[in-house]
Parts: structure tokens; C-alpha cells; sequence
């Protein structure tokens, strides 16, 4: 169907024609009774059948354009429909039926109600409507501007009504800016809004004291700082009274009048960032503080070591010393019982028969039991001999060579080769010559013992400058007597069955020994090393990888 | 020549008798034992012995006393003397002779034989 729609809102206008489009409605529109009643009688005119029309319209209301239609021939026809919001009582239905209108519909009624109506229409056809009089009866005339000043007067109340609402609304609006002005004046923070290309749009007190701006030229001025979105950003800001503030800025996307703007809110962290470098530089002094805390406490506990090494030196020389003077009355007394044993086991191998093998054997165990214990009386003299050193220049190539004269045989006997290196001059030394050689000749016979088949025995003397040598000293003992600076090294090496590792930590406690009972008394290598802390000297007993034992003799020199 | 004369001080009266009867068992020596020390001196002149051998720590009177008196003494400072002692070991009396007054010196315990060798030495 081709319709005519007449309303002065656009709006409605464009609601009823997409309405009746969709039921395949071919929708024509005007803006008032005149402008209908031209596109009627133009071109298009002939095709309309039906016209949906307001009621109040300038220049031509609905009524009139009824009234019209009807009154011209060639489009008296087309059905209308008055479509109408508001004042409507049973009067205007009247004056509708009166002028010739086909239906009268009220606003807003739903589409299927609308289509309702027009199919209704088109069924009853132009059977029931009433023929319009050629010329408006005064009852119809009547009629309508009655119906017209009320439907006025109803619109004035409105339109006051609509004006007192708008009063209040603006009044709110007003109340609404004010309060938003308040804030804006009033917040600590600062608050400039951007437009695109940075200029300044507003600027409030807080924004313009940061930025040391007076309020006449701060808006519509470029701001003159990067804006970067999201992140906060940190702005150096120079007052004029040359001090420099720290300013926090962060950046939103906002509207301002209508366009995209950046809305920025800025803060003075100068008091902050101070604080923060404050706490940054305690932080680091607690921190130096600790660590010198810590070197105090390193040197504290070196220095406990120290002491407790001290201590234990201490104790070790008095109870030495203890021990000493113990073993020298004990020797006295052991050994003039043994003189006794031994002068009677002289005289009776005299004086009782020899041809008794028992006699002799008896007699022999017995010689070999003086001799036993006074090796031990002697070997505990040795190790806990309170005697001072007998110092003097000593050449200690020369007491190597003379201790392993001594011994010579002890190698010879077991086919040992012997390999000696003591080609390299070592200075003269305050050195005691015996006990050295005590030292040596033990080591030697010890070496000679680890290789009862055969083997090679391998001296070599040499000096070292300390601070070269690795030491495979555990670091409790090697604390204890730091010698600097050179020394002279002995080594003895032998290609023997080596010490269990098991027993590398025990070889120079008194009494231990891997031998017989009856062939040591377990405290060679305490005196060894006696004498050797006695000369502040150190020694070092280590497996050799491959085979063997490595003795590392050191002496200052 | 007769038999070598002998004088042995120590205060272990039964070591003296042991090496008595051993240095005279051999046929050679005559042997005079004296115990107390303080009277170590009389028992020398009386006995005007060839060799007089000398304990060190004795009650008393320390052998290294005796020893000084005897070379005081006109009649007897050449008599060779010799300490037998067990305050010295064996290594330290063949190592370090004359450790003791200047004189050989011995350690106890000692077997006859070593103890004549070292008497013949001295006598020779």
C-alpha cells in the first residue's frame, strides 16, 4: 500500500515509516497538512491510498488536511487515519467521524495494533464513512475550534509545564557545573585537560601553582610537556624562584566539548622522591654498615681461632712439659731396675749350664725384654724431652747425608735403591743436629720398613718461597705456625705400600703404630713430629698417587 | 800385672753386687762396691782403685760431686772415671761423649760385655 505519513517530529516520522516498511508498505512523508496536501495533488499524488496523520501540525493541522482531502475530488477517496498522543477525549473522536476520517488511532500504539486498524479500513471499504458535507456545517465548525483551543490550551499547559522542567533541569545542570567547578578549584591534585595537539583547554589552581602559571594565559597554551598515555611519568618542573619540583603526571583519554582530549592529573612528588632518596641512602649505609659489621665479625672469629689455637698450644707445651718431667723420673727408676735384670741375666747366662737350649732361649727372651722396655723408657723420653734445642748453624744437606749413612745397611738389606737430590745449596740453618737426625733416621727406617721386597728411595732438598706451596694441610693446623717467606723442603719419597687412609689422620699420635707390638713402641713419628714443631718447622705425611709414601719435611732457613 | 782394682758407687746396692760378681767372674778385676756415696771418697783413697766407675743421682751426694772431688785430690785425679747412669739413653752416650763432667759416660741398663769393653778401653 502507498501511505502518506504527516507529523511535524521527525523523529516519529522516521518510527512509523520504518514500522509500516516492514510490512512492504510503500511509506511517503511530510512535515505538516500542506506539505501533504502538495505531494497529493503533484505527481505522485494519485497513487496514495491512505494518509496517517498528526492532529496538531503548524501551517496545517491534521483536521484541516482531512477536511481538504475529502474536499477535493480526485483524492477524496484515500483513506485517513488520524494518529494522535495526546488531549484526546470522545470529542475529538467525534469531530474525527464528522470530518470524514476513516479511523483515529492514539499514539504510541504498536505496530500490530496500527496494522489492525488499517486492514480493518480496507475490509469496510468506504461503505460505513460518513460523506463529508460539501460545506463545513457550523456544528462541525464549532466543534472543531473548540476542539482546537482546548487541544491549544493543553499544549500551553505543556509547554509550561516543559518550561518549569527545563528550569529545574538547568537549575540542577547549573548546581551540577558548580559543584564540579568546586572540585576542580578546590582538589590537591593538579588537573589539565589536552585537546589533540596539546593545547590547554582547563587548567585548575592546584595544575597552575605546580607550574608556576598565572591563570590569565595558562589556557589555550601549549602545555610543553610529553604526554604519554598509561604510565605515570615524572616531570622536572623549574619555578621561578629556580627550585625545582618533581612532578607526577597521569595521562587519560577524556572528551571536551565534543572531542578526544587528554585529561592529566598531576601530583607534587618532590617531598616523595626526597624521602625516597633519603631511605635509597640509609639503605646503602645500613648496608656498608653491615658489611663492615661483617669483616669485624671475620676478623673477630680469626682472631678467636687465634687465640683459640694459642690456648691449645699453650696447654699442649704445659702439659709436655708435665709429661716431661714425669717420663724423666720414670726413665731414672725403670732404668736402674732394667741395669739390675740385665747384670743378673749376664751372670746367670755365666753360671747356669748352657748346654740346656731352654736356659739359652729363656735367657735371650729375657735380653730381649730389658732391651724392649728400655726402648720405650727412651722413645718416651725423646717425645716428651722438655730439653731446649741445641741450636746452631747447621748445613742440612750434611744431616740428611750423615742420618742416611746410619741407616745405610736398613736398605742395603732389602735391596732398596736409593735416589738422592741434594744438589741445591741450602743456607746454614740454627738447627739442633741431633734431634734432626733423629728425625731423619726415623723417617729412613720407616721408608725402609714400607718396603720390605724392594723399592727406591727418593731424597730431595730444595728451597721454596712459602707463599707458592700448596699445603694439603687441613686448615686447623695449618693456622697454627704460619711460616713466610722461604723454606727449606725435604722430601722422602718411597715406593711402599702407602698408609691406609684410614690412618693418615692418627700417624703421629703417640703410641699408634700399624707394627707388631714388639717391633715399635708406636712413637717415632711423635717425636718426629715434636721435633719438627719444636724447630716451628711443619711436616706433611701423604700417599703418593702413584704407590707410595711422600714425607715434605719443611725447616725456615 | 795383677788384678785391675775396680770401685763402683751406686746407691742400688744390688746392682753393685751384680756387676761385682760379674766384672769378677771374669778372673780379671778386683771390685769394690760402695753404696752410700758420701763415702765414696774414703772407699777411693783406701782402695786407691785403677778405675772408678760412678752412678750420677744419688741420696746424698751426686756422683758429679764425688767426680769433682776426686780430680781435687793429688792421689786420686788421675784415676779414669766413667758414669754408668740412667738419666742418660744409650744414644746420647755414644753420640755426645764426655756429656757429664767431661767424662765418658755410660747408660743403664748395660750388658758386661759392653760395660768391659769400654773398662779396657779405659785402662789401656
Amino acid at each position: 500500500m502507498k501511505i502518506l505519513i504527516v507529523d511535524d517530529e521527525k523523529q516519529n516520522l522516521k518510527l512509523l515509516q520504518k514500522q509500516l516498511e516492514r510490512f512492504d508498505h510503500k511509506v511517503f512523508s511530510a512535515g505538516n497538512g500542506a506539505q501533504a496536501l502538495d505531494m497529493l495533488q503533484t505527481s505522485q499524488g494519485p497513487g496514495f491510498e491512505m494518509i496517517i496523520s498528526d492532529i496538531l501540525m503548524p501551517i496545517m493541522d491534521g483536521y484541516q488536511l482531512c477536511r481538504a482531502v475529502r474536499g477535493n475530488e480526485k483524492i477524496k477517496d484515500v483513506f485517513f487515519v488520524l494518529y494522535s498522543g495526546t488531549y484526546i477525549d470522545t470529542k475529538d473522536k467525534i469531530l474525527a467521524d464528522k470530518i470524514g476520517a476513516d479511523a483515529f488511532i492514539q499514539k504510541p500504539a504498536g505496530i500490530d495494533e496500527l496494522m489492525g486498524v488499517i486492514n480493518k479500513i480496507k475490509q469496510d471499504q468506504k461503505a460505513k464513512r460518513t460523506p463529508m458535507e460539501p460545506d463545513p456545517q457550523a456544528e462541525i465548525l464549532k466543534l472543531y475550534s473548540e476542539r482546537l483551543v482546548q487541544k491549544l490550551e493543553k499544549k500551553m499547559l505543556e509547554l509550561q509545564d516543559e518550561v518549569a522542567k527545563r528550569q529545574d533541569v538547568e537549575q540542577k545542570l547549573l548546581r551540577s557545573k558548580e559543584s564540579f567547578r568546586n572540585i576542580v578549584e578546590k582538589v590537591v591534585d593538579g588537573i589539565v585537560v589536552l585537546d589533540h595537539k596539546g593545547y590547554i583547554k582547563l587548567i585548575n589552581p592546584a595544575a597552575r601553582l605546580l607550574f608556576d602559571r598565572k591563570a590569565e594565559f595558562a589556557e589555550d597554551e601549549l602545555f610543553g610537556f610529553p604526554v604519554c598515555k598509561g604510565e605515570s611519568t615524572e616531570l622536572d618542573v623549574i619555578r621561578s624562584d629556580g627550585n625545582k619540583v618533581i612532578v607526577e603526571m597521569r595521562i587519560a583519554q577524556t572528551q571536551w566539548e565534543g572531542k578526544g582530549a587528554y585529561l592529566a592529573s598531576l601530583r607534587d612528588i618532590t617531598k616523595r622522591h626526597e624521602q625516597t632518596t633519603e631511605l635509597m641512602m640509609a639503605n646503602i649505609k645500613l648496608k656498608a654498615e653491615i658489611e663492615e659489621r661483617k669483616k669485624v665479625q671475620a676478623s673477630l672469629s680469626e682472631a678467636y681461632l687465634k687465640l683459640k689455637d694459642t690456648q691449645f698450644q699453650l696447654i699442649q707445651a704445659a702439659k709436655m712439659e708435665l709429661v716431661g718431667r714425669l717420663a724423666s723420673g720414670v726413665a731414672h727408676e725403670v732404668k736402674n731396675p732394667l741395669a739390675i735384670i740385665m747384670q743378673g741375666i749376664d751372670y746367670l747366662a755365666q753360671a747356669v749350664s748352657t748346654d740346656d737350649e731352654n736356659v739359652t732361649q729363656t735367657l735371650n727372651f729375657m735380653v730381649n725384654a730389658v732391651d724392649r722396655a728400655d726402648t720405650i723408657v727412651k722413645d718416651l723420653l725423646d717425645f716428651s724431652s722438655a730439653k731446649p734445642l741445641e741450636l746452631s748453624p747447621q748445613n742440612l744437606n750434611a744431616i740428611v747425608e750423615e742420618s742416611l749413612m746410619l741407616v745405610k745397611h736398613e736398605f742395603e738389606r732389602r735391596h732398596i735403591e736409593i735416589d738422592t737430590d741434594l744438589n741445591h745449596p741450602l743456607p746454614c740453618a740454627a738447627l739442633d743436629r741431633n734431634k734432626l737426625k733423629q728425625v731423619f733416621i726415623n723417617l729412613f727406617i720407616n721408608a725402609a720398613e714400607a718396603m720390605p721386597t724392594g723399592g727406591k728411595l727418593i731424597i730431595k732438598t730444595y728451597i721454596q718461597n712459602l707463599s707458592n706451596l700448596k699445603s694439603d694441610l687441613p686448615a686447623k693446623i695449618s693456622t697454627y705456625s704460619k711460616p713466610r717467606g722461604p723454606v727449606a723442603i725435604i722430601e722422602i719419597k718411597d715406593t711402599g705400600m702407602g698408609i691406609e687412609a684410614k690412618n693418615l689422620d692418627k700417624i703421629f699420635n703417640p703410641f699408634f703404630t700399624t707394627r707388631l707390638r714388639e717391633e715399635g713402641t708406636g712413637l717415632g713419628l711423635s717425636i718426629v713430629k715434636r721435633i719438627i714443631d719444636m724447630h716451628d718447622g711443619r711436616i706433611e705425611i701423604k700417599n703418593r698417587p702413584k704407590g707410595g709414601a711422600k714425607v715434605i719435611v719443611m725447616l725456615k732457613v | 800385672m795383677g788384678k785391675k782394682k775396680i770401685l763402683i758407687v751406686d746407691d742400688e746396692k744390688t746392682f753393685c753386687w751384680m756387676v761385682k760378681i760379674n766384672l769378677e767372674k771374669t778372673g780379671e778385676y778386683e771390685v769394690k762396691t760402695e753404696s752410700k756415696s758420701r763415702m765414696a771418697l774414703s772407699a777411693a783413697r783406701e782402695f786407691k782403685p785403677d778405675l772408678i766407675i760412678l752412678d750420677v743421682v744419688m741420696p746424698d751426694m751426686y756422683g758429679t760431686e764425688i767426680c769433682k772431688k776426686i780430680s781435687q785430690e793429688k792421689d786420686l785425679k788421675d784415676i779414669p772415671i766413667v758414669f754408668l747412669t740412667a738419666i742418660v739413653t744409650e744414644a746420647e752416650a755414644e753420640f755426645q761423649e764426655g756429656i757429664i763432667e767431661g767424662r765418658p759416660t755410660l747408660a743403664k741398663p748395660i750388658t758386661t760385655e759392653k760395660l768391659i769393653t769400654h773398662i779396657e778401653r779405659m785402662l789401656e
